[in-house]
């Protein structure tokens, strides 16, 4: 009893001997359990909240560029100019376009033309994926003198839709062409708003010129 | 003299350092932590991303407006792409078409002529070997200067003794204009 006594006693006596020390000791766990449980996820909640309104931020300044550009568009030049677009490149296998774009070429050359051998491949394959860009060959055959067949070229490849002429083969008066026309379809996945839109460079305008050289005589 | 019949108490230089340092300690660790949570509830109450977070929806109310604007707009730009592609790799198969059947003298005909994007092969028939002569001349003139020819070569040249002919084949490589 009396030894417990003088254990509780001289506890006591320590405590107050150390009062200050236990006091500062005690502040300073108070303080590292507020550092770790309150002042950290304090902060890291600010700095998530900082990096989302920097991302906002981003988002907001490419909407509002967007809208700006998209505003100062003449509606009637851009319906023009995709019009244009539409015409110059094929979305697909549009094998009436490109047999008109043919029959054209020839009236304009006075060639005969004979059979179109069209080496598309599976013709039921009509879908292809949405976005990728591709081509088709045909093989012309035309009739006719070597300065017709040349400006048979020269019109194919000056109108709608695009054509790329691989080869030419003449023999006589008989020529296989070979043209290859490409095509692309639209995917509306490959643009977003969200996107920051470029107007067009001083190239694009070149190439849109070009579309609107093709689309004389339409 | 035995400090511990003193009646204040000395302590040692050594644990008053170590009182004094925790002290400090713990006021810089309490004022520290005191003055992190009130910045970042200042902070945190001055954040704009409420405010971004209107802007947003009134700018994406504002481009909904104008997407089919926008996918025109994407839709000719795609074309442009493809479109400036292909028409970068078309070669002037037209160009050399003109220049290769270009200064066939009468009396020479051109049997067949073969052009791509690479290269090119032709022939020739004639009664008389003095034209074909002078047509491989002009034509290794022209070949040579032209910067769309990057070689030619006349390969053979023949005598079919049935028809009496003179028979002339050439070939070469186009450069590429890219």
């Amino acid at each position: 009893m009396i030894v417990n006594n003088l254990k509780t006693f001289s506890f006591t006596l320590s405590f107050y001997r150390y009062k200050e020390h236990v006091i500062s000791l005690g502040a300073i766990v108070v303080g590292l359990l507020l550092l770790v449980f309150f002042v950290v996820p304090q902060s890291q909640v600010y700095f998530a909240q900082k990096e989302e309104e920097q991302v906002l931020g981003e988002k907001n300044e490419v909407l509002s560029k967007n809208i700006a550009l998209i505003s100062s568009m003449n509606e009637s030049t851009l319906e023009h100019q995709f019009t244009l677009a539409s015409k110059a490149i094929l979305s697909d296998k549009d094998y009436a376009s490109v047999m008109d774009s043919i029959s054209r070429a020839g009236q304009r050359s006075g060639v005969s033309l004979g059979d179109f051998a069209f080496t598309v491949g599976d013709l039921s394959n009509r879908s292809v994926t949405k976005g990728s860009d591709s081509s088709f060959t045909i093989n012309i055959l035309v009739k006719g003198k070597l300065g017709e067949i040349e400006k048979f070229i020269d019109s194919l490849s000056s109108q709608t839709p695009l054509v790329v002429i691989t080869g030419v083969e003449v023999s006589q008066e008989n020529a296989s062409v070979h043209a290859t026309f490409p095509y692309k379809q639209f995917s509306l996945k490959s643009f977003s708003s969200l996107d920051l839109l470029k107007d067009f460079t001083a190239e694009d305008k070149k190439m849109l010129s070009v579309f609107e050289t093709w689309n004389v005589g339409w | 003299m035995d400090i511990d019949i003193n009646l204040q108490r000395v302590t040692t230089s050594r644990a008053d350092r170590f009182a004094k340092v925790i002290h400090i300690v713990a006021i810089v660790l309490l004022g520290s932590v005191t003055l992190l949570t009130v910045v970042f509830l200042v902070l945190g109450n001055t954040s704009s991303l409420s405010r971004l977070s209107q802007e947003e929806t009134d700018l994406l109310a504002r481009i909904n407006k104008q997407n089919v604007k926008i996918a025109r707009f994407s839709f000719i730009k795609e074309r442009i792409v493809v479109g400036s592609t292909y028409f970068r790799d078309r070669s002037d198969i037209k160009g050399a078409l003109a220049i290769l059947r270009a200064d066939i003298p009468d009396g020479v005909t051109l049997s067949s002529l073969s052009v791509n994007k690479r290269e090119f092969s032709m022939s020739l028939s004639s009664f008389s070997g003095n034209l074909i002569h002078q047509y491989v001349t002009v034509f290794q003139t022209k070949t040579s200067k032209n910067p769309m020819f990057q070689s030619a070569t006349v390969e053979t040249v023949n005598f079919d003794k049935k028809s009496n002919k003179y028979e002339v084949n050439v070939k070469g490589v186009l450069r590429d204009s890219k």
